[in-house]
């Protein structure tokens, strides 16, 4: 296969080359067909299995039914988890998508320092979370950050004490969370606007299209895919989030910004159940493909039927 | 070419065996073998205790693979050791602390050490409670390395005196020094960071109200009319108490934070275990001098500890003679000495002078003696010694749930402890 | 009013324009915050950290912390700081990174224009790897790289990012290549190019924006993954966030060094930061406009 490749536009397509290019490309996803089926269908099973027996410090085989599930739901502390990361997601997945989609919007109209900007915009995504877990946490605490330095410029009456309050430290949760992804789903955002044919809009403007209707009724819809990427990364950070609220609230006040992959690793590690920890983890990846399924599969089902041969 | 190289060889082997021959005891020691070791004592003074007894082995010929990690009280350490054990590659030491060194001898990976145990006689030496959880079935598995006092209180002596108020000796009158406190514009309490420095207060609180034997039924035995008695309602209505003393937007800072606040004099008093020391020298102040130390008042006296240990596992890639000289030198009486100076602790073996100690350590000493005769002292369920992960994670939902909800009654409180623990417990047996 | 630019796009008025730059450099501002704070926090000294206010400029200005984090911190096995740690990282970040690509590239290219049936199936399969709670993974993957014989090795955790960051690489390639026309891969099959012809010569050349996608993505991911970094690598392998969280979490019975960690902190983070300047140079306009329209 190497000799037919440099060549390319020059010779016409031979049956033997027409048969290499029909089982070439599938070979080419095997590799990473296997790695998925092992990595993660295989650990999905064994998961599955684990949580159907009565592993606690290592895991082990014994089978003990759907035991580890009914101890989970009459767990006070799963379903806080449980319903922070319905919040924790849904806020999340939407305040990211509408900053990165606005800035992205904004950097795209040929601004100067966009270079500088978008790399302003992208750092926190560089930064390790174990410390801006905990910068945050300073300047989300009433009486060292924000709150404090208001107050000492004279607005004596501001009052921002989220991260102290039980029913509202998940929110400064989201408050660090969008500020440390934001900028990617900017990133992504610009570079599918960058893959947007420019004759497409020219000839809009030219029919009397305002910008903003460009916009609304072109380039949006075109960006499609990317919304489709963006959603499914973010919700794979969300049910991933861990680090940030180690650092930033410990899980507290109390247990009340604790999620489900808090949940698994305590459980499964530091409590030593770990057969609790993987009934957590089937629940919530159930979960997040009953969630997911509907908009994987319009996605899918819209690229075939929207090709147009 | 290939005569050169094998002359070259063969002179490299002829150099090596004069040099073994010739031998410094250095050189001929460091074949002696290798002991591997997970820890999450990974910064500060601990970290430096660490290369100490690695630079000790490595005295006797021993090599010592330092394997720590840090993070969430040991948690990524107990990750990395399920881990370890996964893929067939287990430590030949690893921190392990409380019920859990039982927990792990079911799974038969443990590694008896008797032999140092006998040679260095550590029933003699060890206190009773303390040598009976180093062992399983009556077979060493483990050895200590120090003793921490839990139920501390830490007063800021010159603020306690602008408010006017006296020392505590007993409830009451704790409450009446932090109200002066609190009409004198001082944070009276510093804590209510995360879960285990409230567990940290409600621990000392429980065994100033209940004494040792209700604490024993209650988080040793976990009886659950212990657990939701009348003594554990009153635990929680003081735990209520402490709490409406501290600063609400203390939530969520580090127990550093509350120390030096203390220190500072912008809060009068601190219940937390004796590390904090390291806090105080460090904000250049003396524990015992400016920041008196006292045993968390109330009706009853007691010694609520707190004990680290390594548990010697069957390894592969260790040799069981590093492993015992492991064991061995953690507890001779120089790293003793050196270890609990640097760390806050006592020494948890006898035979080892406390002079150069702090007054703190020397009456942490004091009353360690009289609790052991007074068969007051008790295993700390704050930090893992009662109870193990599933039990004492358990309790801890229920603290954090209580002082998080004012709505919850004490009564309440007590009653879902007895619960859940028992839940805990069950799950955790099998 | 609105004037035509050089790609004859109406853009807004000096207003609109103004305002632009308003919002963004208020945005700016924003992201920019909390890292004013580790900057200044790590060159204060600890007692102006603990009596002193968070957003108040050190006095005296000490650059000790940051010493101290790069050669003598202590990370666990030594107190050497972080900077034996760092080509650890960067040792296997670089090739989980380009293999990972590469894949989701190739990937990318069969799934929307080699299309055969199945390959949505192959897709939608493969995405299932981006909702995969890594916590309970750990031991399967300890297992099978304890029976491949690369548990504890950088080898291992090359292994491990590869495998998982194909997901979301063949996620974007996918997503990109989706857009660009079919005719496109039409014409050069016409003119005889093959398959992997027409990926290197018509694919790849107008493929820049979304493979710094990939490389930005894979590289944050990879260099500061902690979890995996961890658990499969021991003592002096350790990755440089191993090391970094090392330094920052202190048992609970430690003292706290936040100068430190500050520094530790940005220090971890600059090699991230300069593929983020290098990879973004690449987004520019133009380097699509004229090959989809070839």
């Amino acid at each position: 296969m190497a000799e037919s490749s440099p060549r390319a536009g020059k010779i016409a397509a031979t049956p033997w080359r027409r048969r290499l290019d029909r089982w070439l490309p599938k070979v080419s996803l095997v590799p990473s067909g296997l790695a998925s089926l092992i990595f993660v269908y295989g650990f999905i099973a064994w998961t599955i299995w684990l949580s159907l027996t009565n592993s606690t410090l290592l895991p082990t085989n014994n089978f003990a039914g759907l035991r580890q599930y009914k101890v989970l739901f009459q767990l006070d502390i799963w379903w806080v988890s449980v319903a922070n990361l319905a919040i924790f997601g849904i806020l999340y997945v939407a305040i990211c998508l509408a900053i990165g989609l606005f800035l992205a919007i904004m950097l795209d109209q040929k601004i100067r320092a966009e270079g500088w900007l978008r790399t302003i915009y992208l750092y926190p995504l560089a930064l390790s979370l174990v410390v801006t877990g905990v910068v945050w946490k300073w300047l989300l605490n009433p009486s060292l950050g924000l709150q404090h330095f208001v107050q000492s410029l004279g607005w004596t009456g501001f009052s921002f004490d989220w991260l102290i309050n039980p029913h509202m430290a998940i929110y400064t949760v989201v408050i660090a969370a969008v500020w440390q992804a934001s900028g990617f789903v900017t990133a992504l955002f610009l570079a599918g606007l960058r893959g947007i044919d420019s004759s497409i809009i020219k000839a809009a403007q030219i029919d009397g299209a305002s910008l903003p209707r460009v916009y609304l009724s072109i380039i949006i819809p075109s960006l499609r895919p990317v919304f489709f990427s963006a959603i499914i990364l973010l919700v794979s950070l969300a049910i991933k989030s861990f680090d940030l609220v180690i650092a930033l609230t410990n899980g507290g006040p109390g247990y009340s910004t604790w999620l489900p992959a808090i949940f698994m690793y305590d459980f499964g590690f530091n409590r030593g159940q770990i057969g609790l920890g993987a009934a957590a983890a089937t629940l919530m990846m159930a979960a997040v493909a009953l969630a997911m399924l509907p908009m994987l599969i319009a996605e899918l089902k819209e690229r075939r039927d929207g090709r147009s041969h | 070419m290939r005569n050169r190289s094998i002359f070259r060889k063969s002179v490299t082997i002829g150099l090596s065996i004069a040099a073994m021959t010739a031998g410094s005891a250095a050189m001929a020691a460091q074949n002696k073998g290798t002991v591997s070791v997970l820890n999450w004592w990974t910064s500060g003074s601990e970290a430096k205790s660490m290369n100490v007894l690695q630079q000790m082995l490595a005295n006797e010929g021993y090599k010592m693979v330092n394997d720590a990690v840090s993070g969430g009280g040991g948690s990524n350490a107990r990750t990395v050791l399920k881990s370890r054990i996964q893929s067939n590659n287990l430590p030949g030491a690893a921190q392990i602390k409380g019920p859990e060194i039982q927990q792990w001898c079911t799974t038969g990976l443990t590694m008896n050490i008797d032999k140092v145990a006998k040679s260095q006689h550590w029933s003699k030496i060890l206190p009773g409670p303390v040598a009976k959880g180093m062992q399983c079935d009556g077979h060493y598995v483990a050895v200590p390395f120090n003793l921490h006092r839990i139920n501390w209180l830490w007063i800021n002596k010159s603020v306690l005196k602008k408010a006017g108020a006296k020392m505590p000796t007993d409830w009451d009158s704790l409450v009446a020094a932090l109200e002066k406190l609190k009409k004198a514009g001082i944070t009276p309490i510093a804590g209510g960071g995360d879960t285990w420095q409230v567990a940290t207060e409600f621990d000392a609180i429980a065994i100033a109200t209940g004494g040792a034997d209700f604490y024993r039924k209650a988080f040793v035995d976990l009886d659950p009319d212990a657990l939701s008695s009348d003594t554990m309602a009153k635990v929680f209505k003081r735990l209520r108490t402490i709490e409406q003393y501290e600063d609400p937007n203390g939530q969520g800072l580090s127990w550093n934070h509350d120390t030096g606040l203390v220190v500072q004099g912008k809060a009068g008093m601190q219940i937390m275990g004796d590390w904090a020391k390291g806090e105080i020298t460090n904000d250049n102040a003396t524990p015992g001098k400016q920041i008196a130390c006292m045993a968390f008042p109330g009706e009853h006296s007691g010694f609520v500890y707190n004990t680290d240990s390594f548990e010697m596992f069957k390894s592969a890639h260790s040799d069981k003679s590093a492993q015992y000289a492991f064991a061995r030198t953690a507890l001779s009486p120089k790293f003793q000495r050196k270890f609990n100076m640097a760390k806050g602790s006592i020494p948890v073996r006898e035979g080892v002078s406390l002079k150069g100690f702090d007054a703190c350590a020397k009456q942490s000493k004091k009353d360690f003696t009289a609790a052991e005769k007074n068969n007051a002292l008790v295993p700390s369920f704050s930090q893992d010694m009662a109870e193990n992960g599933a039990v004492k994670g358990a309790i801890f939902d229920v603290i954090a749930k209580f002082y998080n909800n004012k709505n919850m009654s004490p009564e309440d409180a007590a009653k879902e402890m007895a619960s859940q623990a028992k839940q805990a417990k069950m799950m955790s047996q099998t | 009013m609105a004037g035509p630019t050089e790609d004859g796009i109406q853009r807004g008025g000096p207003i609109a324009r103004l305002l632009i730059y308003g919002v963004l450099v208020l945005a700016a501002l924003y992201f920019l915050m909390p890292l004013y704070v580790m900057l200044i926090t790590s060159f204060k000294t600890l007692p102006q950290i603990s009596h002193g206010n968070l957003f108040s400029l050190p006095a005296p200005f000490s650059t000790g912390a940051w010493s101290s984090a790069w050669s003598n911190a202590c990370t666990g096995s030594d107190c050497t700081g972080l900077h034996r740690y760092f080509w650890n990282s960067v040792a296997f970040t670089v090739p989980a990174v380009a293999f990972s690509t590469l894949f989701g590239a190739i990937n990318g290219y069969v799934l929307t224009k080699w299309r055969f049936r199945g390959s949505e199936l192959v897709f939608g399969l493969l995405l299932g790897g981006t909702f995969v709670p890594f916590q309970m993974f750990l031991l399967p993957m300890a297992r099978v790289l304890g029976l491949i014989g690369l548990d504890n090795s950088l080898a291992g955790l090359t292994l491990v990012h590869t495998v998982y960051g194909i997901a979301f690489t063949t996620l974007f390639c996918r997503n990109y290549y989706v857009t660009i026309p079919d005719e496109l891969v039409k014409a050069a099959r016409i003119d005889g190019a093959g398959f992997i012809a027409t990926f290197r010569h018509v694919i790849l050349p107008i493929s820049t924006p979304i493979l710094m996608v990939c490389v930005i993505w894979q590289f944050t991911q990879i260099w500061n993954d902690f979890l995996f970094g961890v658990v499969f690598t021991s003592g002096s392998e350790h990755p440089i966030t191993v090391a970094l969280n090392n330094l920052v979490n202190t048992s609970s019975t430690g003292v706290k060094r936040y100068n430190v960690d500050m520094a530790g902190a940005i220090i971890t983070a600059l090699p991230t930061l300069v593929v983020y300047i290098v990879a973004g140079r690449y987004f520019m306009r133009g380097l699509t406009a004229g090959a989809v329209k070839g």
